[in-house]
């Protein structure tokens, strides 16, 4: 029984009060205890940021920034920070493998985003199928990729080969000329794109005169290029991209080939364009762009660049490229679907993302997750270089030509190899 | 003219005409030339010193980085002069420091060694000059194309060829006509007996190696407009050097430039005829020539016999 002592606390009250304390502090506290214990989303990134395509690597890790800023900046993502884990996969895909383990089984991350053209890419498709986590893939183009290779896990972003052809081929064999020579690069995205441009060249009625595959790490064209002036094209069509292609067009510079010949690059990397430069960059007639600023009159396009440049204004590129753009976008969509389906887990957020459309593409039409193939099905543009007098500063490459709506373009599933296969519980 | 059945890889073949065979030719020569200047400076290394620098890549890289740096202030021509200066000043200082350390021993601790050498100063260049490639013009009195008749092609390369020529004319003047030079050949065949004689073999050790990384650096300027600079170029370097020094011989000068031609010349005709082998050509080349020639076809024996 607690006796009271004049100014002095009873033991009851002060156990009491001591009670009240501890419970107020406790429920004050529990947010952040909660946010404390919570752990981050993890997003294990495997991109190029060496190797033949080491350039695009910073590009798209400006695209992941953009996309998790978007909801950082709001709280997070089910009350949660989102991060990413960077790891460099050399435009290997053992390398990309090894390190894609490392982060699902060391550093435990919830979900991928992968990068470094098709041959990584290839493997993680496999990869995330066999260890039932998503992956984002944001650079490569090989249909093989929504096609022998799709799977539930795995989700293309860019735009594929056939849809590439598909917009290209047409307009050129109709504008530019019907003697077509090719430059495709030895590998199985240049042997794809020659093949789909090939189709729709022959369907347009125009012929092909040459071809040479350019070997991987070539250096010297010259011999290439010589070969080119004999065959006597109207057109040459240039399927080569990477460090390869920056080399290359300052060797079409060097020997004047585009003085007697029309070339047109169906697929450009503003970062390849950008290492050679817009000058030299004006050798080509035609350039098939996934994505670029100068598309008029899409709304939101503004704004994206701004923050571009806010949050990085020290970026190897002063603006958001084809790749950056892709990066953000699978990203950003990866993160709305999990938001959607109100969990990390992956069959749920895959039938979050599955079907799903989203009008703010920032490009003309709205962009379309399929279900049967999981392609970002999306417009593709084709642009002209920009004359010197009109450009406002050295990212005003590009002069809008025209470009092809997704859902007319893109492969059609009669043609696909694409087979889904069944989640668990389905 | 179709000369393959329709499921073999060449089935597009068709038969060249002259004027692509022409063209091709004197490109191949123009590749050649400085395929052997490429060369000159590993044959030399190899041949006198008995050292297999793989760090040669790396010396032709800083060739082209430096003139990169140079050309901006001070042009083509000052580059020309300066770059190979300051990397045959690297060259010598990494012989001080840790190549004559290696004289006598084994030769592959010496590949290793310069191997070692070649990666981190490859991560040094990315450190100061960034990962990022660089395009670098040509000069501009020789940018462009110009038409000879027959074909167009680049004014550069036609300089590039005359350069490659008088760089390759000086190295044979000074081992030919000049007493160091004599003495940096004796020093090829019996080092010893060239040490008894009263010559310094240290510092003809030195020399070389400097000499050999300067001829690096000056053909990394000159194929820098070409080639453009990135930090992995001197890859482009170190492999033909390498089975251009075999295949011509170690330490033979003429057997670097017959090999140098040989292997333009080469890959300019894999392009009419295979593409996709031309970037292995040279490799299928040198392994047909030491079937028959097992020192090359000017070579003797060599460091790499013991």
């Amino acid at each position: 029984m607690g006796r009271k002592i004049d100014g002095d606390i009873s033991r009851r009250t002060f156990l009491k009060g001591t009670a009240a304390g501890i419970t107020f502090l406790t429920v004050s506290g529990v947010p952040a205890l909660l946010r404390a214990q919570q752990p981050p989303i993890r997003i294990g990134a495997v991109i190029p940021l060496s190797g033949n395509y080491g350039f695009l690597g910073a590009s798209e890790r400006c695209g992941i920034g953009l996309a998790l800023d978007e909801f950082n900046s709001k709280g997070g993502l089910l009350g949660r920070k989102v991060e990413v884990l960077e790891e460099d996969c050399a435009t290997d895909a053992a390398l990309a493998i090894r390190k894609a383990q490392r982060l699902l089984q060391s550093e435990k991350v919830d979900f991928f985003v992968n990068g470094g053209g098709s041959s990584p890419s290839a493997a993680m498709a496999d990869f995330a199928k066999k260890e039932g986590v998503i992956d984002m893939c944001i650079d490569p183009n090989s249909d093989i990729l929504t096609g022998e290779k799709a799977n539930r896990y795995f989700f293309m972003i860019p735009v594929l080969n056939y849809q590439i052809a598909h917009t290209i081929a047409p307009y050129v064999a109709d504008n530019i000329g019907k003697k077509w020579y090719y430059f495709t690069h030895d590998y199985s995205w240049g042997w794809t794109l020659t093949e789909s441009c090939r189709k729709f060249m022959k369907e347009k009625g125009a012929q092909e005169v040459g071809e040479s595959k350019i070997p991987l790490n070539t250096r010297d064209y010259s011999s290439f290029i010589l070969k080119v002036r004999s065959a006597k094209p109207e057109v040459l069509m240039v399927n080569v991209a990477g460090v390869d292609f920056t080399s290359l067009v300052e060797q079409i510079n060097e020997f004047g080939l585009h003085k007697s010949v029309k070339i047109v690059v169906p697929l450009e990397d503003f970062e390849d364009a950008w290492a050679v430069g817009p000058e030299k960059n004006a050798v080509f007639t035609l350039m098939g762009v996934e994505w670029h600023y100068a598309i008029p009159g899409v709304s939101g396009i503004k704004e994206f660049v701004d923050k571009y440049k806010r949050l990085y204004p020290r970026a190897p590129y002063p603006c958001p490229t084809t790749n950056s753009y892709n990066t953000y976008i699978g990203v950003r969509e990866l993160l709305r679907a999990v938001e959607r389906a109100g969990t990390l887990e992956a069959p749920k957020v895959i039938k979050a993302l599955e079907g799903n459309t989203f009008k703010d593409s920032l490009k003309n039409d709205s962009t379309t997750i399929r279900e049967w193939d999981h392609q970002f099905v999306q417009d593709f543009y084709y642009f002209r270089p920009k004359k010197k007098k009109d450009m406002k500063d050295w990212t005003d490459i590009y002069e809008f030509v025209g470009y092809g709506k997704g859902s007319e373009m893109a492969i059609t599933r009669d043609l696909s190899q694409a087979k889904m296969e069944k989640l668990p519980g389905e | 003219m179709r000369v393959f059945p329709a499921c073999c890889p060449c089935r597009r073949f068709e038969m060249p005409d002259a004027v692509e065979f022409l063209s091709q030719g004197i490109n191949g020569v123009v590749l050649g030339l400085l395929f052997s200047t490429i060369a000159i400076g590993f044959t030399l290394m190899l041949g006198v010193i008995g050292i297999i620098n793989f760090a040669h890549g790396i010396l032709f890289a800083l060739g082209a980085y430096f003139a990169l740096t140079i050309r901006n202030t001070l042009g083509f021509w000052a580059a020309l002069i300066v770059s190979p200066l300051i990397v045959g000043l690297i060259g010598i200082i990494i012989e001080r420091l840790a190549i004559r350390r290696m004289y006598g021993k084994d030769a592959l601790f010496c590949l290793l060694l310069t191997f070692g050498i070649a990666m981190s100063m490859e991560e040094l260049i990315r450190m100061i000059w960034g990962k990022l490639g660089h395009s670098i013009s040509a000069p501009a009195f020789v940018s462009g194309s110009i038409d000879l008749g027959f074909m167009l092609y680049s004014k550069y390369r036609l300089l590039l060829a005359g350069l490659s020529a008088l760089i390759l004319f000086l190295v044979w003047l000074f081992l030919e006509k000049t007493t160091y030079g004599a003495i940096v050949k004796a020093g090829a065949q019996d080092a010893e007996m060239v040490g008894v004689l009263g010559n310094n073999i240290s510092r003809l050790r030195t020399f070389v190696f400097g000499f050999g990384s300067a001829l690096a650096g000056i053909a990394g300027v000159i194929a820098a407009p070409l080639w453009s600079v990135r930090p992995g170029m001197g890859n482009d370097a170190i492999m033909p050097a390498f089975v251009i020094v075999v295949l011509g011989g170690i330490g033979s000068f003429w057997g670097t430039v017959i090999g140098g031609l040989a292997v333009g010349l080469s890959i300019s005709l894999a392009v009419m005829f295979l593409p996709r082998m031309s970037d292995l050509v040279m490799y299928i080349l040198a392994a047909l020539v030491l079937l028959f020639w097992p020192r090359g076809i000017m070579g003797e024996k060599s460091i790499l016999e013991e």
